[in-house]
């Protein structure tokens, strides 16, 4: 038996019996009273000069009650360097430049009267590699990067790589390229504005920063960030997309204020293919190397990112690679080199993993080809190579708990290495590191809740940490109730108001269930302490004595001595001088701001992982078929195995299509494919024959239960890992994303005829 | 303007429908039935499935005015007399739902899988929402959902 | 919500006068899974719909003295579960099975896939290699043509612009042990058009191939019937040698495109290999 009520048992979403009934009320089902509709009038080409733009046709459309360009406002940008107008005056750098909208009573007036919008440009050369970008005479998109060649770069260097590889017995390196993929949220984007009194902004958005939103809203429009006051409806996925503020969001904003009226824009499908943001492509020159005895002498690596043609957070996505081109694995020497230039691509934010993907499916086929040439078995080279507890990487990153290497032989045992297999069958593994405990990238890595226990005995959280899909307000429900000796559903989780929930930084770094969770187990037990100062003249016992179970509270040592928590509440309000119960905790975890050297503890723990791949290759076709997937994860302590488990699932389908099947393809930075049909995601029948899940439980001394961040290491290795067994199978290396049919049939194609002269 | 007599969970509506308006939009918009999500109106998705007549359909690509004389059977109409409907349960129980953009339209098309196929393989569940689909479950517990519900419904019909 | 007129015509007569009064200005409707799309994409812009769905003599799948006919809004999910087609033509149902989702295949019908025309058609292979007519019925009386001689060109038909409506696919039954195959190349198991497909019957009769017909899909702007390939194996022994051969013809005959789907040169590679397994399959081998 568990020693837990609820921790570590599988608990249904708190949410989900609302999204199975269709009570559940997203972003597209909000409709105020004398809304009205959005939409974006985007550039027609990748890069041009706007010599005219003539808004009045678009009025002839009955309906239509605002229409803007560049010229009717005055904002701030958007981005992460602010290079983002909201509207595109002058210039447009790229097919998804917002060029005018227009509000409207309905959505087919808004899209007619946008059609109608006629708008002149003149064309200018454009540029979609970033080395032609960086070449003589390339046309330059912003004044602010000469060269296209954007300041903000990232440079850390530890011990001399060069001197190690120099002395190493053995090396290997590559360039890797990854590729546009982007998130597919079912939900396409919205944004509902609405201007109250005295010009306060109710904005409501399925964005993942609330508080954060509102600096930024304040920032770009104007208005004081105490009169903008963020809602979330049911949030229908984010994987990292909603972690930024767009310019459709803010152009929501402004034709509310122009118009008097809500308005709202949602996305059809294809601009949300076309016009959101990517996962940020890369091109990673990388090196290792290793002694005799297989032991990692240094890595080394080399990074230009496709900025496209503004700024979000893709550019900062190195600071996440780094972590683990540093740190997965015992590396003395390490140098990491990215900086991103300027192209009239499409631009890139978060997505799942943040660059440790990329970077992963770098460093990992590196340390199979180190294993093999160094004549060691590839599990035994990891094993030999991998982090252990209380240690420190370069990075300063103090690894506290750390089943790395229990993942990886569970990993490798389960997928059968090293047994015979058959023909074009191949077996691959990778690592995995990525922070665990939180990730301080703000001032503050916090969140702050409120736990408010009412006349019923019921326990409202409120806090900032917003839920988007992941299971993470149950999880924060089961810890409540865990900590509280309450039933599940005398706890309820209100997470979508900035009014009501105190900070929270974000659901980013796979934070949330360890920080919210941390800071849910500390309000509770401040209310713990309340009731305990309460409770213990009633029942007369020592407050150091009391316990609770079963929605009571309970003498230890006396077990006659108990009352039920409504009934205390009860008593504790209706009473002269009557006070309430509410607990409070801000939890700020215990890492570190990293400084420009890129050191410092940035997580509270890390995560560890490893992933076993068993693939079958058609080499007539091309076509990779996964027949079995193995994830070992130390997540520190399983909260709710449900959970868990769908966290991995949705990563491993995730993280299988990016490495065998999805793609955005562009022609000179106009989207190709901009609907399901043609980005391939992996469905039901393309999910692999077998999927083991295991868990390691470290119990993490500073997780809440023990638990660590688990959402985005399920993610990371999977690019690596089919890498790996695809060489296995095949004796092909790819060294490009994606591993789709056609690749490696060439591939197949041209490994046979190179070996057709010698044999003929 | 088509006049069109439909049947919506039970309810017989007569309206006016203009001939562009889809079923997704109809049961959105005309009637407050905000359960059946839009995902794509393309037909690639399978967010926004009901059962016309039985048959699960994607109703952004079928038009209101096509269903005169239709039945119509949505998310908000599956479960009876405050009951869930087994599938609903499983998909709770087994941890099938995340965003839950998806999980309507997934349910209603196994709705008529399940009606169909009583006793299904997990490989059949499978195939059964190749045309849905899911961001974030990777589908495996929806397919155990399904399967699960299926034996509720076995247990079920037995008693 | 997209702006046309809607007509649900009881008869093929009534449904034939208004596509002529409305001069190619009105697009037949059946299941609608290509078209409404389409219409929603500003990919077509029909002044009018003429739903067919209510014409019962166009429903149905039965036998009719050598011949199964199927009625042009049979849709793919009847294919999938006919017991006529499971028994006789089991390569339709196959066809069928791979195209779209449940929900597609509920509504999508047999002639809308033809009549849509795209070169990627998947039941336009097996019906051309089984020898299929279709019926078609317009306002100067009708016709039965070949199958591969229904298509004038990605999206165009003998019947586009509203000269006529298909009513009926007419496929004789397969002479006593033939086989036919279909295999279809799609990134994925389901929701994906094809890159390739290639569709085969044959008969061997005393050692020889005595009848076959060979048929590829989504390597030109029509599906192709290949006459080279099945003059390759006609007549002879029908062994591997030969089945390479046909496949070779096969490549030889596609004229693909590059798209965002695949490159001229994979599609040209994959026609050989579907090729290969489409004529190993129906030839034993």
């Amino acid at each position: 038996m568990s020693e837990f009520a609820f921790i570590g048992r599988k608990v249904p979403k708190i949410d989900a019996f609302d999204k199975v009934t269709g009570r559940a009320v997203y972003g597209h089902d909000m409709v105020l009273p004398g809304m009205l509709y959005g939409k974006i009038l985007r550039s027609a080409h990748a890069h041009a000069k706007i010599a005219s733009i003539d808004v009045r046709p678009a009025f002839e459309v009955p309906g239509v009650k605002a229409v803007i360009t560049a010229q009717d406002v005055k904002t701030g940008n958007v981005g992460f360097l602010q290079d983002n107008p909201i509207l595109k005056g002058g210039r447009v750098r790229s097919f998804r430049d917002e060029v005018a909208a227009v509000a409207a009573v309905s959505e087919d007036a808004a899209a007619e009267a946008c059609s109608r919008i006629a708008v002149r440009y003149e064309p200018l050369p454009a540029v979609f590699d970033p080395f032609e970008a960086m070449a003589p005479g390339a046309p330059l998109l912003h004044d602010s990067a000469p060269g296209n060649v954007i300041g903000f770069k990232y440079d850390f260097r530890e011990g001399d790589p060069d001197a190690a590889l120099a002395s190493s017995a053995f090396t290997a390196e590559g360039t890797f390229r990854t590729h546009y993929v982007t998130h597919c949220c079912m939900e396409t984007c919205f944004a509902l504005a609405a201007i109250g009194r005295a010009g306060s902004l109710n904005f409501y958005s399925s964005t993942q920063i609330p508080y954060l939103m509102q600096n930024t809203l304040s920032r770009v429009t104007g208005i004081p960030a105490s009169r903008i006051r963020i809602r979330q409806p049911v949030i229908g996925g984010a994987f990292g997309s909603k972690l930024d503020v767009y310019p459709y969001e803010i152009i929501a904003i402004l034709l509310a204020q122009r118009t008097g009226r809500p308005v709202r824009i949602t996305y059809t499908r294809e601009e949300e293919f076309a016009c959101t943001p990517t996962r940020q492509p890369m091109i990673i020159k990388m090196a290792a190397g290793c002694d005799r005895e297989g032991r990692l002498t240094a890595r080394k690596a080399e990074v230009v990112l496709d900025n496209g043609a503004y700024t979000s957070w893709g550019i900062t996505t190195p600071h996440i690679m780094l972590t683990g081109i540093s740190s997965l694995y015992r590396v003395p020497n390490v140098s990491f080199k990215a900086y991103s230039v300027y192209t009239n691509n499409a631009f890139a934010t978060a997505f799942r993993g943040y660059g440790n993907p990329q970077g992963t499916f770098a460093s990992e086929q590196l340390m199979d080809e180190l294993a093999e040439k160094a004549g060691i078995d590839k599990v035994e080279f990891r094993l030999r190579n991998a982090n252990e507890p209380g240690s420190v990487t370069p990075q300063n990153f103090r690894i506290t708990t750390c089943g790395f290497k229990e993942c990886l032989a569970k990993a490798a045992e389960r997928i059968g290495f090293g047994r015979p297999k058959a023909e074009n069958e191949g077996v691959g593994i990778s690592g995995m590191f990525h922070v665990g405990g939180g990730g301080r990238v703000y001032k503050s890595d916090g969140c702050g809740v409120i736990a408010k226990l009412d006349d019923f005995g019921r326990l409202s959280i409120m806090t900032g940490a917003t839920e988007i899909g992941t299971g993470s307000d149950t999880a924060m429900a089961m810890i409540a109730a865990e900590t509280m000796g309450m039933p599940m559903d005398a706890v309820s989780v209100i997470n979508d108001d900035t009014d009501v929930g105190p900070w929270d930084v974000g659901i980013h770094a796979s934070r949330t269930t360890f920080i919210a969770g941390n800071a849910v187990l500390a309000a509770c037990e401040d209310v713990k302490d309340q009731i305990r100062e309460f409770a213990a003249p009633m029942l007369g016992s020592d407050a150091r004595n009391l316990v609770f179970r079963d929605w009571k509270v309970c003498d230890v040592l006396d077990p006659s001595k108990s009352m039920e928590i409504p009934r205390v509440a009860r008593a504790v309000h209706f009473k002269e001088k009557g006070r309430m119960i509410v607990g409070r905790a801000f939890y700020d975890p215990p890492n570190e701001f990293q400084g420009k050297d890129l050191r410092g503890n940035v997580s509270s723990t890390y995560a560890f992982a490893a992933h076993a791949v068993r693939v079958k290759v058609d080499p007539a076709t091309g076509k990779i078929r996964v027949l079995k997937f193995v994830a070992v994860h130390d997540v520190g302590k399983v909260i709710n195995p449900l959970g868990l488990e769908g966290q991995l699932h949705g990563a491993i389908a995730q993280g299988l299509g990016y490495a065998i099947s999805e793609q955005l393809v562009f022609d000179r930075g106009r989207l190709l494919n901009d609907g399901f049909t043609d980005y391939k995601m992996l469905l039901a029948r393309d999910m692999p024959g077998e999927i083991e899940l295991h868990f390691v439980e470290t119990g993490d001394p500073e997780g809440p239960y023990g638990a660590k961040g688990v959402s985005e290491a399920g993610l990371i290795p999977i690019p690596a890992a089919v890498a790996n067994a695809v060489a296995d199978a095949l004796g092909i290396r790819f060294r490009t994303l994606p591993m789709c049919p056609e690749k490696v049939r060439a591939a197949v194609l041209e490994r046979d005829g190179a070996a057709r002269p010698g044999a003929d | 303007m088509i006049p069109i007599r439909i049947a919506v969970n039970g309810d017989v509506y007569e309206r006016e429908v203009p001939p562009g308006t889809t079923l997704l939009d109809f049961l959105r918009d005309g009637l407050g039935l905000t359960g059946t999500n839009a995902g794509c109106r393309a037909g690639d998705c399978g967010a926004c499935t009901v059962l016309l007549d039985g048959k699960s359909v994607n109703s952004c690509i079928v038009l209101a005015c096509e269903c005169d004389g239709s039945e119509v059977l949505t998310i908000e109409g599956l479960s009876r007399g405050g009951a869930l409907h087994p599938l609903q349960q499983a998909f709770m129980d087994e941890g099938a739902v995340q965003c839950g953009f998806c999980t309507p339209g997934m349910i209603m098309r196994c709705a008529e899988f399940l009606a169909r196929n009583p006793d299904p393989t997990p490989a059949e569940a499978r195939a059964a929402i190749e045309g849905n689909i899911c961001r974030c479950t990777g589908y495996e517990n929806i397919v155990r959902a399904v399967i699960a519900a299926a034996g509720a419904m076995k247990g079920r019909a037995k008693a | 919500m997209f702006k046309f007129a809607y007509h649900k015509p009881a008869s093929a007569r009534k449904a034939l006068e208004m596509l002529s009064a409305m001069k190619g200005k009105a697009a037949v409707l059946a299941g609608g899974t290509d078209l409404i799309p389409a219409v929603r994409r500003g990919k077509a812009a029909p002044e009018a719909l003429v739903d067919i769905k209510g014409i019962e003599s166009f429903r149905g799948i039965g036998i009719s003295g050598n011949s199964v006919v199927i009625g042009s809004l049979a849709t793919l999910a009847d294919l999938v579960s006919d017991p006529i087609l499971a028994e006789k033509l089991p390569v339709l149902a196959l066809a069928a099975a791979g195209m779209g989702s449940p929900q597609v295949r509920n509504r999508g019908t047999a002639g809308g896939n033809l009549c849509n025309a795209a070169p990627s058609a998947d039941l336009a292979p097996p019906l051309i290699v089984l020898g299929a007519k279709v019926r078609i019925l317009a306002p100067k009386g009708g016709r039965t043509v070949p199958v591969e001689e229904f298509f004038l060109g990605p999206g165009r038909t003998l019947v586009s612009g509203g000269k006529g409506i298909l009513a009926a696919i007419v496929v004789p039954l397969p002479k006593k042990g033939s086989k036919s195959s279909f295999h279809a190349l799609t990134p994925r198991a389901a929701m994906d058009l094809s890159v390739v497909s290639v569709a085969a019957s044959a008969l061997r009769v005393g050692g020889r191939v005595a009848a076959v017909r060979i048929a590829l899909g989504a390597c030109a702007p029509v599906p192709l019937r290949c006459a080279a390939a099945e003059a390759a194996l006609k007549g002879s022994p029908g062994g591997l040698e030969d089945a390479a051969r046909a496949a070779d013809a096969v490549a030889a005959a596609a004229c693909p495109i590059s798209d965002v789907r695949a490159s001229e040169a994979y599609r040209r590679d994959m026609a050989r290999e579907l090729a290969l397994r489409a004529v190993r399959e129906v030839l034993g081998l």
